[in-house]
């Protein structure tokens, strides 16, 4: 029962249309970690290397106040960042134990994800971008929803094709 | 928002059919209601801007004057440090509204309409993109303030829904289901 999904929503947008490819990714804790790690890393790891710099700058100066803060400041967002696969591992068990799959079908101008929630319908021209990472494929609209789907999980080599074919034009990724 | 001026909607929830809702209507969300939206996420209740703007105002003019006061001293190494102090600050301010932007599911933005339905045990929302079956127990809360009403789900994604847009009817019928539903999650503010 574990993989089967029940999704309440029909899409009605789709009557008669057969998708060109159907994917069925497992929503996990490596998906949330995933997500996590594109999303928050990169303002984290600016955010270190600056309350560091902060840091030694104002300890040489003798600024001590500013050093404790500084200091204060690179501590958490290291530990945030050394804890981000065990918090991913609780959000999901939090959020998500119940959203074990969703299901993507990807049409000539749109493509679907169905899950335990419901269904979203999205035109290719709406995505901002796509990344391709080692493990990952991820669809991200502009105002930041993400739709995730792994890589093992593709059956057909030609669906990558297919994708950046359609999203080639509107994505930057 | 008449139903009647809606577009032939692209999701239908096959379990509700014969279901009367509560209270169900549709609804616009322009670029202000989003404003709105965004800063209600950020500071995650609505109602707390002002009071997180007041105190950011008033930590800048002591750090501004601190700064002043030691340019004037002579002590340059001191203002230099004060300021990326300052910086610092600016910084934690403005990092939620930054990694919410890209973080959180802000909701489906460009929507020309919204049609909620509220259930006794869930509610659906149809939208441009998405349709959506929810139970209230996927809501982490709900604010209420003198302009809409914004939901929050549990995975950071939140809904607004403008007053202007509900009928007197709808607005008491809104706010009664979340106040029933998510008891002490259900935050009333107004300003």
């Amino acid at each position: 029962m574990e993989n089967e999904l029940i999704c309440p929503a029909e899409i009605t947008a789709d009557k008669g249309e057969k998708p060109a490819y159907t994917v069925n990714s497992p929503y996990d804790a490596d998906t949330v970690y995933f997500e996590k790690k594109h999303n928050m890393f990169p303002t984290a790891i600016t955010t270190a290397a600056v309350s560091f710099a902060a840091a030694a700058a104002s300890a040489v100066m003798g600024y001590f106040l500013i050093t404790i803060a500084a200091a204060l400041v690179f501590v958490s967002t290291v530990i945030t960042l050394l804890t981000a696969k065990a918090s991913s591992k609780r959000v999901y068990e939090n959020l998500y134990k119940d959203e074990t799959l969703r299901l993507y079908s990807f049409y000539g101008s749109h493509f679907t994800a169905e899950s335990r929630q419901g269904a979203v319908y999205i035109e290719y021209n709406k995505l901002k971008k796509v990344i391709y990472a080692e493990k990952y494929i991820m669809l991200i609209m502009p105002s930041g929803v993400s739709y995730t789907i792994a890589k093992s999980c593709i059956e057909n080599a030609s669906f990558a094709e297919f994708l950046k074919g359609k999203t080639a034009d509107t994505t930057k990724g | 928002m008449d139903k009647e001026q809606l577009p032939k909607l692209k999701f239908s929830f096959p379990g509700d059919i014969g279901k009367e809702p509560l209270v169900s209507f549709a609804v616009k969300c322009d670029d202000k209601d989003r404003k709105q939206l965004e800063q209600a996420a950020a500071f995650r209740k609505g109602g707390s801007r002002i009071g997180t703007v007041l105190a950011a105002a008033l930590c800048g003019i002591i750090l501004l004057n601190i700064i002043i006061a030691a340019f004037t001293s002579g002590e340059y190494k001191a203002a230099a440090a004060y300021i990326v102090f300052a910086l610092l600050l600016i910084g934690a301010y403005i990092t939620p509204k930054i990694t919410l932007r890209r973080f959180t599911s802000l909701a489906p933005n460009d929507s020309p309409y919204f049609v909620y339905s509220f259930y006794r045990h869930h509610f659906t929302l149809i939208s441009d993109y998405e349709g959506l079956s929810l139970s209230y127990d996927d809501l982490s809360g709900a604010a209420e303030n003198s302009l809409g009403f914004i939901l929050f789900k549990n995975d950071g994604a939140a809904y607004v829904i403008p007053k202007k847009e509900l009928d007197k009817n709808g607005l008491k019928m809104l706010h009664a289901v979340l106040e029933n539903k998510l008891g002490s999650k259900f935050d009333v503010k107004f300003l």
